[in-house]
């Protein structure tokens, strides 16, 4: 009822009868607890903060009255500490002052120290919420109360209390990482930051290091995905000191590592390989590599442990090898061992196949990587394929194990058959020429497999079938498009009419009202239309009342926008052959955009698609000229709230889509050979619009926030209409902001956008000189 | 009894122990969908072009 009537300032008297119950003698035990507990809730679930700021004085009376060492009951005390939690954010001003501040803290501190568990532990929780909202407060409590007490309570037997002792500095870690991105940009803009870190972690190494490895080594044995306790705790806090102490660390933990990764307890080689493990991302890349280089043939070892936990471990440092210091994993000495000892953990229990899947899609990219490093040297990428790696000779093994590993009974299992094809996308993804033949198997097998599992469908039971059948068909939808971006322009048409097949089945079926199936059957047509071309011609009868169907599913806005992005991609494949479906399909975009229950962010791509079509179908997009032109000078009027940095991001995404339909339409109504009547109408019936349209070029581009990408597209924007319109658009492109626009692109740090920035300045400047030479 | 909701439970670390970094989301995915779909956009413009004298 409070949470009701409160922000509309009824039962104002409220409050002040809640305080009252709690620090008048007479209450009783349990009146008082009742009455903490609904300030509890009631600060919980007030999301306003303003309209409990003003009487924020007497909740926390209330609550530190309740809190207080000497309140006889627990369960006051408990909850007094959890109301105390839940009123942090909007007693700011509190915690502003230094003598109310002192005795929030020393109340709690004192609340921290109390024999009962649930007390402690809420205590704790407090100070773990302190220290995220008053950092910069924090100093003088620090050496005397903070780090004793949570040090002590990292150490407890108890889990609870031990687990909120680590979480502590979990959570200073990622305050001081924050700080530091702070103090980076503050740098690089030449300004001095608002808030500094005072380094708490990295001095505190010394005396946390130790007990975190302690807790390591207190593994469950049985361990399960879902539990929580200190011995995960600590790998996690070992990983963000690292990322925020990078270095430092080191001489911390390598001891701990050296003297334990050979012992003969599991419990001591699954933490000493933990601890390695998580310090990898903090560490510097000189110091890493070498580190690493020496790990090698342990790790390997690992590989073939007794124990799983062990194995499991071993396997996920190999991911994080693979991903953080991949030149380590392909190194030559050690390459033929480390595959051998992850194939085999690809028959190994779920939990560490897992593991092996995620260490082969790190191996894939980074072998690739250095190909194309070695292919590329003194060269500009120029994104060629390379003729081979080094995994060509493993290749079509791995493929075969990694299929096998898909196809394991127990594939369900820590999400075992998921991870296996995410490695072979991987693996497909990032192959070179000499792995072609290898490939075309595997698409063969693809195929296959999904027009068995459409023979599936109607065997399915129960829901956990469903689901399970679902998940498979978008694995293979996924997996059909990484093989499909590998086939060749020659090969493409031979596997097409099987592969279109298969994916109209999958339309026409059960699945596809899953949004998940239908969004990746939306994609994969989406990649072969990519290799297909004009190709996809074919299809398209066949295929229209699908995307239809998707331009439709307003209430899945994913499955919208990647039909929304499709119809782009078939409109540049099929150039003007897209005509005959371009009412159906303006018809429905332009609803789209007019509906109000269309996620906001499909709205960009469908402007964009705009573009796409208004290229290709050229002066024959003069019928939707007038209402697109209109929707796109609607679009041109939106602003957001600038302190909603996702906001900000989606404005720039409206404005590059606006862009993208200016200059789609401008470019596809421009006549090469100036001869067509019906694209000079189009033209001229455009003229009246590019003051407007030059207008947004200068908002856009003087908009503070604005991405590089706005700059790029209105730089091509303005180059387009100078090529389009001549020396009758001189008058509006020789402006001061668009030459500062100009002069930014030609700057920027992206090569394509200097690249169009300079193209685009030469446009303006031939229509200057020819103006100026008469 | 209600039970209190915490947002600073330390279970929200869990989906950091034995972070497996690269696996695609759904949502990566489709961020990696529509990148593709700009760079293709963008090709097709720049064909309308001529960089050749830069």
């Amino acid at each position: 009822v409070a949470v009701a009537e409160l922000p509309v300032k009824q039962w104002p008297e409220l409050i002040e009868c809640l305080a009252s119950n709690v620090v008048n003698t007479s209450s009783t035990e349990m009146t008082k607890e009742a009455t903490l507990e609904t300030i509890g809730y009631i600060c919980q679930e007030i999301q306003d903060q303003e309209v409990l700021q003003l009487q924020a004085n007497q909740i926390l009376t209330a609550i530190i009255h309740g809190m207080r060492s000497n309140e006889p009951s627990n369960h006051v005390r408990l909850a007094a500490t959890n109301a105390l939690q839940n009123s942090l954010e909007f007693t700011r001003a509190n915690f502003e002052t230094d003598t109310e501040r002192n005795f929030i803290m020393e109340v709690v501190c004192e609340a921290t120290q109390s024999t009962d568990t649930s007390v402690k532990v809420s205590a704790l929780q407090c100070l773990v919420k302190i220290m995220s909202l008053y950092y910069q407060h924090m100093e003088s409590y620090m050496g005397q109360a903070l780090f004793p007490i949570t040090l002590d309570a990292m150490k407890s037997e108890i889990d609870e209390v031990a687990l909120q002792g680590i979480e502590f500095w979990s959570n200073v870690s990622d305050e001081e990482m924050d700080l530091s991105i702070e103090a980076t940009e503050a740098s690089e803009a030449g300004r001095v930051p608002s808030r500094c870190s005072r380094f708490y972690a990295k001095g505190a190494l010394q005396f946390l290091v130790p007990v975190l490895q302690q807790k390591l080594t207190k593994q469950e044995e049985n361990d399960d995905e879902d539990d929580w306790n200190p011995s995960k705790a600590a790998g996690v806090c070992l990983m963000l000191l690292a990322t925020c102490c990078e270095d430092d660390i080191i001489p911390h933990v390598l001891p701990f590592v050296k003297d334990n990764i050979k012992s003969p307890n599991w419990r001591c080689r699954d933490a000493a390989l933990m601890a390695f493990g998580s310090i990898l991302g903090g560490l510097e890349p000189t110091t890493l590599k070498p580190l690493v280089d020496q790990a090698m043939p342990t790790l390997i070892e690992l590989m073939y442990d007794q124990s799983v936990q062990v194995r499991d471990t071993c396997a996920w440092t190999f991911g994080r090898i693979c991903e953080i210091v991949p030149e380590a994993a392909i190194n030559e000495q050690y390459l033929k061992s480390l595959l051998e000892a992850l194939v085999n953990g690809l028959k190994a229990e779920p939990r560490v196949a897992n593991n092996v899947c995620w260490a082969f899609t790190g191996l894939a990219e980074a072998a690739y990587e250095a190909a194309e490093n070695a292919m590329n040297a003194g060269k500009d990428d120029d994104g060629a394929q390379p003729e081979t790696y080094c995994l060509s000779q493993y290749f079509e093994f791995i493929v075969q194990r990694l299929l096998e590993t898909t196809d394991r009974p127990d594939g369900a299992q820590a999400n075992l058959r998921s991870s296996a094809y995410e490695a072979l996308m991987e693996l497909v993804k990032n192959s070179p020429r000499d792995c072609y033949v290898a490939v075309q198997k595997t698409t063969m097998v693809i195929l296959e497999r999904l027009q068995h599992v459409l023979q599936m469908e109607s065997h399915i039971q129960s829901h956990s079938d469903r689901a399970q059948y679902n998940d498979l068909q978008s694995l293979l939808c996924g997996t059909l498009q990484s093989v499909l971006r590998k086939v060749s322009t020659e090969d493409a048409p031979k596997i097409s009419d099987t592969i279109m097949t298969a994916l109209l089945q999958m339309f026409n079926s059960n699945s596809c009202k899953a949004g998940g199936v239908q969004e990746d059957a939306l994609m994969a047509v989406s990649t072969l239309v990519e290799i297909l071309g004009e190709g996809f011609l074919k299809y398209m009868e066949a295929f229209k009342p699908f995307l239809h169907l998707g331009l439709k599913n307003r209430a899945e806005y994913q499955v919208c926008g990647a039909a929304v992005g499709l119809t782009g991609d078939i409109a540049r494949a099929l150039r003007a052959r897209i005509l005959p479906y371009c009412d159906e399909i303006m018809m429905l975009l332009l609803e789209n955009l007019g509906d109000n229950t269309v996620h906001r962010s499909v709205k960009p791509q469908i402007l964009s698609v705009f573009g796409d079509i208004a290229l290709s179908i050229g002066h024959d997009f003069g019928k939707y000229l007038t209402v697109v032109l209109q929707t796109l000078a609607q679009a041109s009027q939106v602003d957001v709230d600038r302190s909603d940095f996702d906001m900000l991001d989606y404005l720039n995404e409206l404005r590059e889509g606006i862009l993208e339909a200016y200059t789609g339409i401008i470019q596809g109504l421009k006549d090469e050979d100036g001869n067509n009547e019906a694209g000079k109408t189009c033209l001229l019936a455009l003229e009246s619009h590019l003051p407007s349209v030059i207008h947004f070029v200068s908002t856009c581009s003087q908009d503070p926030d604005h991405s590089d990408s706005i700059i790029h597209n209105c730089a091509g924007l303005v180059g387009d209409l100078c090529l389009t319109y001549g020396a009758k658009v001189l008058p509006l492109v020789d402006a001061e902001a668009v030459n500062e626009m100009l002069t930014e692109g030609r700057r920027s740090r992206v090569t394509k956008t200097k690249n169009i920035a300079n193209w685009a300045t030469r446009e303006v400047r031939k229509l200057r000189n020819h103006a100026t030479s008469w | 009894m209600l039970s209190v909701e915490r947002s600073n439970e330390p279970t929200q670390r869990q989906v950091l122990y034995k972070t497996k970094g690269t696996f695609r989301s759904q949502e990566e995915k489709r961020k990696h969908f529509l990148e593709e779909q700009k760079r293709k956009r963008n090709v097709n413009f720049d064909a309308g072009r001529n960089f050749e004298e830069i």
